[in-house]
């Protein structure tokens, strides 16, 4: 009976990534429970020091290295990742569910003929099988899951799991492995890749929104906001007064009449919360209010609130968020 | 140009989800369903290709109950001319087994393309596209946040770890669409009414036993009430600390 | 008594009149027709009282006569003056070919009345041109606008007039035996033309003179017809075929599953009721003078919306009419109303406040066109400000225009005692609590002050819970009417269902919707507005007021509650009854009263053209220096509380409904 734990193992530029070591960290408890090995693999070109994956718990890394696979593209990296699972008769295939995780799921779980659940935030053992939690419905519920199959897929979700210290004592065996790619599998190729410039993000794509309003007073004290929002890799909106004001962009906008947006952290800095602008962000992960009127509507919807004047409040906040994540 | 554009009824993400007596599922009744936010944009693309393009149709292709119909009448409102309704009251979990009855019906059906939205925001899998498009043998983009499509090939645009990635495809090929790939279009009334007369064809699906079930159904825990961490700058650390440490958001 | 020749040379004058009127009449008649059906025929008797009562007292001019702008008067006098000089002409040109049918007929003393009356009549019409011509080129207030047309008539009259003086004088000096001594005028000219030695010539002028003057006036007859004079004769039919329907309501589009195309695109997608309107438009300005948009800078001039309308129905009305006699009269692909005539602005800038039909001397109505291209835009291209989908789609999904959860709904009153109508029907009153009571946080503050007032007084009621639904006025008032016709249907079917007789509402736009536009899909409900119930329950006694808050406090009077429905005195009387104090108007009140700028859907737009209509009121009210903004709208509170915060004054004015006021002077039992 399969009790593998067949891990992907993701790297970027030849790098891994921190993902990669919170899935072998789980990996590993799984494999405790099911009395099986670890195994992670690693797909790509020119990639660094696999058997240091040992360190966080890999008893094997399968490297499959190719120039072709410099980029991931989901047909040729799932057709990598696929044909080394079928030959290492896993029970778990697991990966963090990134971006390319994702994609490498879905892949995997068809080719294998096996379950997936995606993005996990739990896992127990259960009568010598892996079972899942994980949220549904936007995470207004949680469901349990149980696999009937040989094998299964699962993704969990970053930064949820924390991943042990690394053990420098360990190593992992390396095995090379060559995988047969045929010109279907790069029916799709990347042809150009914009790096990140560091410049402005749209608020519909942010993940991290930092915004402010009439408390701003004016157009030239966004500044503070742009430094907190470069810290954080944040977009900077704004409310309607903001906006009305003049001091910032239509489309920097959030609310009823501007964008409506959900991101996982909402800062909002000197915004009141009148209904128009709480119908744009309400449903964010998280929200963070400043605002020197502790009796703020924001403050009603906000998961943290400081009440306080924000042209204090937001400098100091950037300078404690550089010292926590310099750590 | 022919596309499918594969379509999902889903709770409205605004709705209270209420879990049902038997705490493996949520209780429909009092929910309000709408199509999936995300295939609303794969719809709006697949128009917005075959309006420049000028040939071809659009075909709606959903897998669910009966009231599966409903959305795809959207979807017709807003411009496609048929569909296929698979019918299965199932509410089979697993993926896979939804994705293979996909396939085996788009193997049925002539396309150049097959759209999806990135993800339904019911099981927030995000899975079921890429099945697909392993089944059918034919690649996948997803989260697309901009396409072209010009000689039998798409170039297509979407957020990756690294950066904008653009990615060249060649046709036939499966797509899944990001917000932000377009906005979707509000139907002119009349074109709400026409849907009403475009036809739909509905199957029995075939599915599979599910390879998965559903054990336990529960609510998260009870999201703290918000809390004014304190006053002026004093009270930066601890919030930056709660940011860390007990929302994870940093 | 005209000699033959001359009766012969009248004859033809007067047969090329009324030619030329005649051809005139029939096409501006045939143009009418161009447009839809519509039954404006009801209830004759009611509409000649409106008219009549209107006209011979010259309410339709006097109604917004201010100490600011008087012109109301002139007209009056113009209209009375000029009224009896067409009466003359009638005696003048019967008297030309038969000189028994004279004023003189009737007696010495009549006919000496008559001309008493005529000169008198005369020197009015001169005087009232006099300040006509004073004030549309000199004093030039912002209503009125240079225009050709205006001049041109004013010259004419004045022409008139004078040579009407010079008939009478060279008659008086030609005849024996003076046939009046009353013409005080007729024999002033007499004098002047004595003095020059006009003596011998007098028969002669005294014919060219009578000639002139009936080709002016024959003219005269024909060119009303070719200008914005159009009105003398187009706007008694208009007053007489005014709305008989409650003010403002909208009309629902018939049969809408399978109607061809919704709303307005072309001139004649109008009813012809639509079409009259514009032959009546007088070019006042009173329309554009109380716009917001206008006033705000916004390009929606809504008399230039029904001149421009008119100049492409008379520009393009052969064409139309060829096309009908062809019958290839079909739907354009470009509209040819909608962008060409009138701009997409022009259409979005409307807050519906209906300040343009409150003035409007001759009953056109300005909104209903409006929304009827909004419909078009809406229902047949999908075309509307972007931000307005978000509305859209949380009134479809989750029946708020916010799209906030619908489970939510209820969630104000939880801690209230309120009983929804599920847990109990047996209720005397609905709270109807609309989607901002339910929603805003803001505006539910005033749902609990209802809440409380409701309790304090006894009054047996119940809400409707997460069963209630959008009213779905914005809806509508955008253009959106199949989903108004969605969440009307709704509403009307749960408040059937509960057997609801009375509804209670706060929002003046749901109290409009429900009360004056639900019964057009079969909900009747006796529906009252909140101001109106806690006046009654004041002044029944079922309410203990502490009284005798002392505050400056200016009353604004919302578009739909003022003006679409006569509410002005109720919400006063209220705050009347639990304050000594001040209570301050605005300069623009009651029906003069300026919008909020959040009607008409407005609430839901950016309103990027000219100044915010709220800052421009927030400003009017804040001229007046009141401690207090007290409102009876959702919107309008929205509207002041951003106007305050805009112009750094929030700390020092609070906005209070209504219902806080009371709730916050109840005594306690």
């Amino acid at each position: 009976m399969a009790n593998n734990v067949l891990i992907y193992a993701e790297q970027m530029g030849g790098k891994f990534r921190p993902t990669a070591f919170e899935a072998i960290c789980q990996g590993k408890k799984m494999a405790q429970e099911l009395g099986g090995k670890v195994i992670a693999v690693a797909i790509g070109s020119g990639i660094e020091n696999p058997e240091a994956l040992g360190q966080y718990g890999a008893d094997k890394v399968i490297v499959v290295s190719n120039e072709k696979l410099k980029d991931f593209t989901v047909d040729a990296y799932g057709k990598a990742f696929a044909d080394v699972a079928g030959k290492n008769d896993p029970a778990v295939v697991l990966m963090a569910a990134t971006y390319q995780g994702k994609d490498l799921g879905g892949y995997v779980s068809a080719a294998l003929d096996a379950p997936i659940a995606a993005d996990c935030t739990e896992w127990l053992a259960q009568g010598g099988k892996i079972q899942v939690k994980r949220p549904t419905y936007a995470g207004k519920a949680y469901a349990t899951i149980a696999f009937t199959g040989e094998t299964a897929v699962i993704s969990i979700r970053p930064k949820v799991f924390a991943s042990d210290e690394p053990d420098a004592s360990k190593s992992a065996e390396v095995e090379n492995q060559d995988v047969a790619l045929s010109d279907d599998d790069f029916r799709s190729i990347v042809k150009e890749i914009l790096a990140k410039a560091g410049g402005k993000i749209d608020v519909s794509e942010g993940d991290i929104i930092v915004a402010g309003g009439r408390g701003m007073k004016g157009p030239e004290n966004f500044k503070i906001l742009e430094e907190m929002a470069e810290l954080l890799g944040a977009a900077v909106g704004a409310s309607r007064t903001a906006v009305d004001e003049g001091w910032r962009e239509h489309a920097d906008q959030v609310g009823q009449t501007g964008k409506v947006v959900s991101p996982k952290l909402y800062i909002a800095c000197g915004i009141s919360g009148a209904i128009q602008h709480l119908a744009g962000m309400r449903t964010s992960k998280c929200i963070v209010a400043i605002n020197k009127d502790p009796d703020a509507a924001i403050f009603n919807i906000a998961d943290y609130g400081i009440v306080g004047d924000l042209f204090q409040v937001v400098p100091a906040m950037t300078e404690e968020l550089k010292k926590v994540m310099g750590s | 140009m022919n596309i499918v554009v594969c379509v999902k009824r889903v709770p409205d993400t605004e709705t209270k989800i209420k879990i049902g007596g038997d705490g493996k599922a949520i209780d429909p009744a009092g929910v309000e369903f709408v199509i999936n936010p995300f295939d609303e944009y794969a719809i709006e693309e697949a128009i917005q290709i075959k309006e420049k393009s000028g040939e071809g149709e659009i075909n709606i292709l959903s897998l669910g109950s009966i009231d599966a119909q409903v959305i795809m009448r959207k979807a017709y409102a807003m411009g496609a001319e048929k569909g296929v309704h698979l019918n299965d009251d199932s509410a089979n979990p697993d993926n896979l087994a939804v994705a293979k009855s996909l396939a085996a019906q788009l193997k049925e059906m002539s396309f150049d393309m097959v759209l999806f939205g990135k993800q339904a925001v019911d099981d927030d899998s995000a899975s079921v596209a890429v099945q697909v498009a392993q089944l059918l043998n034919i690649p996948i983009v997803t989260r697309v946040i901009k396409m072209d499509i010009a000689d039998g090939k798409a170039t297509a645009e979407r957020e990756s770890d690294a950066g904008k990635e653009i990615l060249e495809v060649t046709l036939p090929a499966a797509f899944a669409a990001e917000k932000g790939l377009n906005e979707p279009r509000y139907p002119k009334l009349m074109d709400i009414m026409k849907a009403k007369k475009k036809p739909l064809e509905q199957k029995e699906a075939q599915m599979d036993a599910p390879k998965m079930e559903i054990v336990e159904m529960k609510y998260p825990p009870e999201r703290p009430p918000g809390k004014i961490v304190g006053e002026g700058v004093e009270a930066v650390p601890e919030l930056v600390n709660l940011l860390k440490n007990e929302a994870k958001m940093i | 008594m005209l000699p033959i020749a001359g009766k012969i040379f009248l004859l033809i004058l007067i047969a090329l009149t009324v030619y030329f009127f005649v051809q005139r009449a029939k096409y501006l008649i045939d143009l009418l027709k161009l447009g839809t059906p519509e039954d404006r025929f009801d209830n004759p008797k009611e509409r000649w009282k409106y008219v009549l009562g209107q006209v011979l007292p010259q309410r339709c001019a006097t109604k917004n006569v201010t100490k600011k702008d008087l012109a109301g008067v002139g007209h009056l006098l113009l209209f009375y003056g000029f009224s009896v000089y067409v009466i003359s002409y009638g005696f003048h040109i019967t008297e030309a070919f038969y000189d028994k049918l004279s004023p003189a007929l009737f007696g010495v003393a009549f006919n000496n009345f008559f001309y008493l009356l005529l000169d008198t009549a005369g020197l009015v019409v001169i005087a009232s041109l006099l300040w006509a011509f004073i004030r549309r080129y000199i004093v030039k207030p912002d209503r009125l606008e240079p225009s050709m047309d205006a001049g041109i008539i004013l010259v004419v009259v004045f022409c008139l007039m004078i040579m009407s003086f010079s008939v009478e004088g060279f008659r008086l000096l030609a005849e024996e035996t003076p046939f009046t001594d009353w013409a005080y005028m007729g024999n002033a000219f007499s004098q002047v033309f004595a003095n020059m030695g006009l003596q011998e010539s007098s028969h002669t002028l005294f014919y060219v003179f009578w000639y002139l003057h009936m080709i002016v006036v024959l003219g005269f007859g024909i060119y009303i017809l070719y200008s914005k004079h159009l009105h003398v004769l187009a706007a008694h039919p208009n007053l007489y075929f005014h709305s008989t329907k409650p003010k403002g309501s909208l009309e629902p589009i018939e049969n809408m599953e399978e109607a061809e195309r919704f709303g307005a695109s072309d001139i004649t997608h109008y009813s012809w009721k639509h079409l009259l309107d514009l032959y009546a438009c007088t070019e006042c300005g009173w329309c554009n003078e109380n716009c917001p948009a206008n006033v705000s800078g916004k390009p929606l001039k809504p008399k230039d919306v029904i001149h421009n309308m008119k100049e492409h129905l008379l520009a393009t009305g052969k064409d139309l009419l060829a096309k009908k006699a062809e019958e290839t009269q079909g739907d354009e692909e470009e509209p040819t109303l909608v962008r060409a005539v009138v701009t997409e602005d022009e259409i979005w800038d409307c807050t519906n406040c209906m300040a343009c039909m409150e003035v409007c001397p001759v009953a056109i109505e300005h909104v209903s066109k409006i929304d009827e291209m909004r419909r078009y835009l809406v229902l047949m291209e999908s075309n509307f400000p972007a931000e307005v989908q978000t509305v859209f789609k949380g009134m479809e999904t989750n029946s708020n225009p916010w799209g906030i959860g619908m489970s939510t709904r209820a969630d104000w009153a939880k801690d209230l005692g309120v009983k929804t109508l599920a847990e109990d029907s047996e209720v005397d009153i609905l709270f109807y609590v609309g989607c901002s009571g339910a929603f805003d946080d803001r505006y539910k503050k005033v749902s609990v002050a209802m809440v409380k007032i409701l309790q304090a007084a006894g009054v047996k009621f119940g809400i409707l819970g997460t069963e209630e639904g959008c009213c779905g006025d914005s809806a509508r008032r955008i253009g959106n009417e199949y989903l108004y016709w969605m969440m009307a249907q709704q509403n009307i079917e749960v408040f059937n269902g509960y057997n609801v007789k009375k509804i209670l509402a706060t929002c003046p736009h749901g109290y409009n919707t429900l009360k004056n536009e639900y019964p057009q899909f079969g909900g009747d409900f006796e529906v009252v507005h909140h101001t109106e119930f806690i006046l009654d329950l004041i002044k029944n006694g079922r309410l203990k007021l502490k009284g005798g808050l002392a505050k400056t406090i200016t009353y604004h009077d919302s578009c739909f509650l003022g003006r679409y429905n006569t509410i002005y005195d109720q919400p006063r009387e209220i705050l009347g009854a639990i304050s000594n104090t001040n209570l301050v108007e605005m300069e623009r009140n009651r029906r003069f009263s300026f919008c909020c700028g959040a009607g008409g859907g407005r609430m839901w737009m950016e309103e990027d053209r000219g100044d915010k209509i709220n800052e421009v009121r927030t400003e009017e009210a804040l001229s007046k220096n009141p401690d207090m903004i007290a409102t009876a709208c959702p919107f309008c509170m929205t509207m002041f509380e951003d106007g305050l915060k805009a112009k750094n004054a929030e700390d020092k004015v609070k906005v209070l409904d209504i219902a806080e006021f009371v709730a916050n002077q109840l005594i306690d039992n």
